[in-house]
């Protein structure tokens, strides 16, 4: 009897002292979670970052990796409204129904809310533009997030959560300033974006991101909206166009031979290919030095 | 039921946002002709579907689904209540578990409404199992989830054995004498895996097997396989591979046991969000018995080997709009005498839907 309590003591340290199971809807986010978290979060990512996270198929895959996880950290603004949920209810986890749930766009001063949608609008989101990760400033507002999650679900940790949140502002800001600095020059250029992405990366910068390529967000644009926008980016001399490796190549390259007018894209998340939020950020930056002279 | 589905249309209408009850309604329109005089050549609304779906309380969630339905050629359209069923999957802590009357949780079709298949035709063996859309039933089903590196799940079922080959021409009085004198309840259990191969592709599989005893006395036994393999590229399935393999069997009181069997195969290359083009193949064995009733099936008679091919082409103005048009070449009918026919069938179809529709899982 003795040895059979003395394992269960054991187990139950094991279970209290054992790390916080945390998953992130995007790669960026886990990030910030193993940042913020440390040693005390074992985090990992459900998306690889390859795909549109707006369309992702509900499968057994995903209800068996969040199960019993303590945590999921997600993008919010209902980027992944349409899967998600059903991930949530058909996992069974409680938890995440209450302190396990954590949005990291709860203190984000969100662009492009609208008041009143309906589908012909296609893909947007009523509660704003949730392609906040592209811009390490609105990251930061995202960590603050996350960091407040990780205290409410584990407070007897706070201090070490507030010491690593810290850390990754003051990291976070030093990308800022060097995105800033890097950019400076580059105020002054049009740029056309494909879809929304680049929103809160051109706000925070002060970029000229005049228009997009797509008419209606989500619908491949047609024949004659890329007339339409070639008479545009003349008349505007925009200097090239910005979009993600998410975004349709056929159609850019379409509409470069129309408009004469390059496209550039990069990708759309962290994956296998860019490990760090830096290199990250920093692979826009570059595409805009290069294309924007 | 006619009451029932304006009620509910009603209550949609002047009260449902209020109650934060989603809803959807799905139209499905079909135009068919066939290069043979006798079979269907019409153009109707094939189904329009009313669903709402909510949360009741903190552990269930309910749906319920009305739908108004025709078959070619007839006049007379139906009004049904096809599912009306509690789920929760917090109760048992990521189990499942579903009470009321619903699709029964076996193969692919079976778990996924018409107006969503990746076709338009129901494969003739399908259509002779388990009824054009596929078998709704009253019970309990529960599904396990096992967990392992194959994301296996248990699900089994219990259902009252009434009604089982589902059709759109059938009187309530039928069913009602059909339901008191089954002799069995219909139970069924399906074991199904999923492999990710990345969170963009996927395959799905299971082994499912279903037994029945029906009013006349006969005991049916189905055994299949089902897979469907996903790739996605952002917004749309870059390829689709779906199939279903299934046996038969059924022994009558004092008559020998009789086998038939049948599949379908059907592959789906999507070129962009707006197209994509498929091709099927579908099959049917019939079994010794050479009765012209047991092989018939929407004035379709089969005597040896039933096969069929299927090539079709879907534009999707949008994921909530779609329009296909398919050419379907099927051998080994009986047609004017002659036991091994071919008839030739073309089919339009428009599909479209509003609201907010329950995501399914893959």
């Amino acid at each position: 009897m003795k040895k059979i309590l003395l394992l269960l003591v054991t187990l139950n340290t094991t279970i209290s002292f054992g790390s916080i199971q945390v998953k992130t809807t995007l790669p960026e986010l886990n990030w910030l979670a193993t940042e913020i978290g440390g040693e005390l979060v074992k985090s990992s990512s459900l998306l690889s970052g390859h795909e549109d996270p707006h369309f992702v198929d509900v499968t057994p895959a995903f209800i068996f990796k969040i199960k019993s996880i303590d945590i999921l950290i997600k993008n919010g603004l209902a980027l992944e409204s349409t899967w998600l949920p059903k991930i949530i209810e058909l996992s069974g986890n409680q938890k995440l129904l209450s302190l396990g749930l954590c949005d990291a766009s709860t203190n984000l001063d969100t662009l492009g809310e609208l008041e009143k949608t309906d589908r012909s609008m296609g893909d947007v989101h009523p509660e704003g533009n949730p392609h906040y990760t592209y811009s390490p400033k609105q990251m930061i507002l995202a960590s603050r997030a996350i960091a407040n999650c990780f205290q409410k679900y584990d407070p007897s940790n706070l201090a070490i959560y507030e010491s690593n949140f810290s850390k990754i502002k003051d990291q976070l800001t030093l990308l800022v300033n060097s995105v800033e600095s890097r950019l400076s020059s580059f105020k002054q250029i049009n740029i056309m974006t494909y879809h929304e992405e680049f929103k809160y990366f051109c706000h925070d910068f002060n970029l000229s991101c005049i228009n997009t390529l797509e008419d209606t967000p989500g619908i491949l644009p047609s024949a004659s909206n890329m007339v339409k926008k070639t008479l545009f980016v003349k008349e505007k001399k925009v200097k090239f166009v910005l979009a993600t490796d998410s975004n349709p190549k056929r159609i850019l390259s379409k509409f470069s031979e129309l408009s004469g007018i390059k496209y550039a894209q990069v990708e759309a998340h962290m994956n296998t290919r860019i490990k760090s939020y830096s290199d990250f950020v920093l692979q826009i930056v570059r595409v805009i030095e290069k294309h924007g002279k | 039921m006619k009451s029932l589905f304006f009620l509910t249309t009603f209550f949609i209408s002047f009260n449902g946002f209020s109650q934060n009850i989603d809803w959807f309604a799905a139209a499905d329109f079909v135009g068919v002709n066939n290069n043979t005089e006798s079979y269907e050549q019409d153009i109707y609304l094939r189904e329009f579907e009313l669903a709402l779906h909510s949360k009741v309380d903190q552990d269930w969630s309910a749906a319920l689904s009305l739908v108004y339905a025709k078959a070619a050629n007839s006049e007379e359209m139906q009004t049904e209540l096809h599912e009306v069923y509690l789920q929760s999957s917090s109760i048992f802590s990521g189990d499942t578990i579903k009470i009321g009357q619903f699709f029964l949780g076996t193969g692919k079709l079976n778990r996924v409404h018409r107006h969503e298949w990746v076709f338009t035709s129901t494969p003739f063996f399908f259509e002779k199992y388990f009824g054009e859309e596929g078998v709704i039933d009253s019970g309990v089903e529960y599904t396990l989830r096992i967990g392992t590196s194959q994301n296996l799940q248990l699900t089994a079922g219990v259902t009252r054995g009434g009604e089982f080959v589902h059709e759109h021409s059938h009187h309530e009085e039928e069913d009602e004498e059909e339901l008191s004198n089954a002799q069995w309840p219909t139970h069924y259990i399906r074991l199904g895996g999923f492999k990710e191969f990345s969170t963009l592709k996927g395959l799905e599989y299971g082994l499912n097997y279903i037994v029945r005893k029906d009013a006349e006395k006969t005991a049916w036994y189905y055994s299949g396989i089902d897979f469907t393999y996903k790739a996605r590229e952002g917004k749309f399935l870059s390829f689709l591979v779906q199939s279903e393999f299934w046996s038969r069997t059924y022994k009558s009181n004092g008559e020998d046991e009789l086998t038939d069997s049948g599949y379908y195969l059907f592959m789906e290359k999507g070129l962009d969000q707006h197209h994509s083009v498929g091709f099927g193949v579908t099959g049917f064995t019939p079994s010794d018995d050479h009765s012209e009733e047991e092989h018939e099936e929407e004035g379709r008679s089969v005597h040896e080997e039933y096969t069929s091919l299927n090539l079709n082409y879907t534009y999707s103005n949008s994921e909530f709009i779609k329009y296909r048009f398919s050419v379907e070449q099927e051998n080994g009918l009986e047609i004017d005498g002659n036991e091994d026919a071919t008839n030739y069938k073309y089919q339009v179809q428009m599909l479209f839907n509003i609201g907010k529709h329950p995501v399914h899982l893959f």
